[in-house]
């Protein structure tokens, strides 16, 4: 085939514009008539077969054409350019880039003047491709471009914009940083300001920022960290978020719980610290919230680049940070508490009225030993501390104390001391201490069984008090048991000569002649006699009663109805109740078994009713009232009546031996002495309640 | 009245004794009226009868006290009934003291106490024992 046809089918002269996009469209329309290169069919083939090149690369490239740097790129190449596109097409470089040309110009001279290629990496540039001065990063190979006879006629560039990821990886860094040093924080405001000062590194994302933390009842807020250079430098310290007027507008913040985007106020100006740092004209203010919660923390207000885009990852970088120091915030609160809790724990530890130590690990070393335990152990707390506890209490190994702490802790079973008696050396010699102790397992986060934990009172002086009470005691039972064989031994010894002088008596009277019984002195004489002889008797007999109680007590204990008891005693008295027309009402529990003496049971019934009987008003007919009820520790037996009464007063003498309150009628007054004792050496009590001229409720309580 | 031929008296007091002796013997209760001042003497006494002359007659009752020197109520009881002779058990035996308690009464009674009297002894007493023992 000839060659000529192949010719005419690239007879289209622009068809080096072919492809491209809107790149090739936009040179194809192009009014190169006008242009210093001309018409672009007479252009040459090393510039067609470039353009063409660049035109069909996916990647970002750009070609300066002649000495005067014409400007031909790719669609790729557009982001670059920003609003100089499309009026970059075809202009000289040198006014497309007279933002940078200083920092360029030497570079493509050298390349014109046949020097070799330039290749630079990540390299920062200012490009007012937006319309403002950006802080752009590119990586680049600027190489020289040939005309058709082999001279260098032009800048060939192959470039890659770096600046999302050079500031991914620099906020990165600074999130990072903040992270880093989260755990180091002592207090709030050295954690907010440790932040700032690692926004402060990064001035480029925010040039200045204030951190504002909420107090009291979030109704204000306190300056807790600040980085940047501010005109006027001071900046509120207090902020009242219920007055409208603060100079920053956190107001808004709070209630909308939303960032707010605002012009700096007027009259501050600001920027990052440093000479030539560009000036900020808009801040974020950022709610800070407690992590996952919807608790407002405090505020984040960060300055705005001017020499950045404020775009998705601006704001998401913010966001980030707020978080950040949010979670630094949360982070020390934390630790706060924590601190304070061991600081509580501590005082609570030192001030407990009682012995606490902590002992660690196989050799119970002494981690803890408040003061108490210190003077339990007679030891001064530098004594102890840290030793193990045969170092610091040698005289405890031998008596069972470290099996007691082993068991403990090979089996985490607690172990309870009581009045456990302990040989420590104290103020230089041996002394036994009682006391109650209790070991606890200590255990660490995992379950473990570290030490144990050991609280104990000393209880020496309960225990030698009670000791005392106890020797006191017997020395009474003693005294008593003395005093009740004396009154025993007293009353049947006199029992004897009053019995020979009643019976010397009665042989006497038969004896006398009648003429001098006759005698009315005589009469009267032996009558007194004789009234003195059965008083004294009987005065002997109460007595022997009395000391009967006591030596019998327990004698003849056993279940018994209380039931048959009232039964056996009301007729007893059935005639004197009958005599009297006396009204008996019975109120029994359907179970009323004691265990009891069914002696004494019985005298303590008699004397009750037998009280009640004699002592009846004659102004109304007698009504006595007897009931049982089982309580739970007691058996209650109550016996009321509507006879004489006592004056309340005279309460505690009605339970006296001897005392009579009544004198018209017979008695020894030793019934209701009987009863009190019967009772109370029964493990009971008896109480009275009487008004007097409307009745007596004697309740009796009666041990089950 | 049935009297009785031989009544033994032991106790140490002398008045009581001698109280005892005056109503024994104003109701005309027995022929012969034994004394013994304690245990010791009453057991001599009955073991004399009881092996001596056929006419010495054994008393029928013995009134006894318990509380005595040398050889008190339950030293005799234990003693009397360690003799052997006939006739024995028809003898009564009754305490005759100012008071006993319960456990002492027990005792005695086990140790073959038939009756028990409060000092003093008086007429009334002794017809109400001998109806009760020797209708």
């Amino acid at each position: 085939m000839p060659q000529t046809n192949s010719k005419e089918t690239n007879s289209d002269p622009l068809d080096f514009f072919r492809g491209g996009g809107t790149m090739g469209a936009l040179m194809r329309n192009h009014p190169w008539h006008e242009h210093p290169l001309g018409d672009p069919a007479d252009w040459p083939n090393s510039l067609k077969t470039t353009i063409r090149l660049i035109l069909n690369s996916g990647f970002p490239m750009f070609v300066w054409w002649s000495e005067d740097l014409y400007c031909f790129h790719n669609e790729a190449y557009l982001p670059a350019l920003g609003k100089k596109h499309p009026q970059a097409l075809g202009v000289s470089a040198r006014v497309v880039w007279a933002e940078v040309w200083e920092g360029l110009k030497g570079i493509v001279q050298e390349i014109l003047d046949g020097g070799e290629a330039y290749n630079a990496e990540g390299l920062r540039m200012v490009l007012e491709r937006k319309g403002f001065p950006e802080e752009t990063y590119w990586t680049f190979s600027y190489s020289p471009a040939y005309n058709d006879a082999g001279q260098v006629s032009g800048v060939f560039c192959a470039c890659y914009e770096l600046t999302t990821t050079i500031l991914g990886q620099r906020r990165l860094k600074t999130l990072k940083d903040i992270s880093d040093t989260s755990s180091q924080n002592q207090t709030l405001p050295q954690a907010c300001q440790s932040a700032c000062d690692f926004l402060n590194d990064n001035a480029d994302d925010i040039p200045f920022s204030l951190i504002y933390l909420l107090h009291g009842e979030g109704t204000a807020a306190t300056l807790t960290g600040k980085a940047g250079s501010m005109v006027p430098p001071d900046m509120p310290v207090e902020i009242d978020l219920t007055q409208p007027d603060a100079l920053w507008p956190l107001q808004e913040v709070l209630h909308t719980k939303r960032v707010v985007v605002a012009d700096l106020p007027k009259g501050l100006t600001a920027a990052a610290e440093g000479v030539d740092s560009p000036e900020v004209y808009q801040l974020a203010i950022l709610p800070v919230f407690k992590p996952g919660q919807e608790e407002l923390l405090g505020f984040f207000i960060a300055g705005i680049s001017t020499w950045l885009e404020y775009n998705t990852d601006y704001r998401r970088f913010q966001e980030l940070l707020a978080n950040q120091i949010a979670t630094t915030i949360t982070n020390v609160q934390a630790r706060e508490e924590l601190a304070w809790q061991q600081a509580y724990l501590q005082e609570v530890f030192q001030q407990a009225p009682v012995g606490i130590t902590i002992v660690r690990g196989r050799d119970f070393i002494v981690d803890l030993a408040n003061p108490g335990i210190c003077a339990i152990w007679g030891r001064k707390p530098e004594e102890v501390l840290g030793k193990p506890v045969t170092e610091a209490l040698p005289e405890v190994a031998s008596q069972g104390i470290m099996k007691l702490l082993e068991g403990v802790l090979t089996t985490g079973e607690p172990y309870v001391a009581h009045e456990l008696p302990v040989v420590l050396e104290r103020n230089g010699r041996l002394e036994v201490v009682y006391l109650n102790f209790v070991y606890h397992p200590k255990r660490d986060s995992h379950g473990n069984i570290t030490g144990v934990i050991a609280v104990a009172i000393d209880i020496n002086e309960q225990v030698e008090a009670r000791k005392e009470i106890e020797s006191m005691n017997r020395e009474l039972l003693a005294i008593n048991a003395d005093l009740d064989n004396f009154v025993y031994s007293a009353s049947h010894d006199l029992k004897a000569p009053i019995s020979n002088i009643e019976g010397l008596m009665k042989v006497l009277v038969e004896y006398l002649p009648v003429e001098t019984l006759a005698s009315e002195v005589v009469q009267r004489l032996i009558s007194l006699i004789e009234n003195s002889i059965d008083r004294f008797k009987k005065a002997v007999t109460d007595l022997t009663e009395v000391a009967k109680i006591q030596r019998e007590a327990g004698e003849d204990i056993k279940q018994i109805d209380l039931a048959e008891i009232i039964a056996e005693v009301q007729l007893d008295f059935e005639s004197l109740i009958v005599e009297s027309e006396a009204r008996i009402e019975l109120d029994l529990a359907p179970n009323s078994t004691v265990r009891f003496s069914s002696k004494n049971l019985r005298s303590i019934v008699y004397n009750l009713l037998s009280n009640a009987l004699k002592y009846r008003s004659p102004e109304r007919r007698l009504h006595i009232r007897i009931s049982t009820e089982k309580l739970p520790e007691y058996t209650l037996l109550t016996v009321t009546d509507n006879g004489l009464g006592i004056n309340p007063a005279e309460k505690e003498k009605m339970f006296s031996m001897f005392k009579r309150l009544h004198d018209h009628v017979e008695g020894s007054g030793i019934g209701l002495y009987i009863v009190k004792r019967i009772v109370e050496n029964a493990g009971g009590h008896i109480e009275v309640e009487s008004k007097l001229g409307a009745g007596s409720t004697f309740k009796v309580c009666i041990k089950h | 009245m049935n009297k009785l031929n031989s009544v033994l008296l032991v106790d140490d007091d002398e008045a009581t004794n001698f109280i005892s002796t005056l109503v024994i013997k104003r109701a005309g209760l027995a022929e012969e009226l034994l004394t013994a001042r304690n245990g010791k003497e009453a057991i001599e006494l009955i073991r004399s009868r009881g092996s001596g002359a056929a006419d010495a007659r054994l008393p029928e009752l013995i009134l006894l006290d318990i509380n005595m020197p040398v050889m008190d109520g339950f030293g005799f009881l234990r003693a009397f009934n360690e003799l052997d002779f006939p006739g024995k058990k028809a003898v009564v035996i009754a305490v005759l003291t100012t008071s006993l308690n319960p456990r002492d009464e027990k005792q005695v009674r086990e140790a073959g106490v038939q009756d028990f009297l409060n000092k003093p002894l008086t007429g009334k007493m002794l017809e109400e024992l001998l109806d009760r023992h020797f209708n």
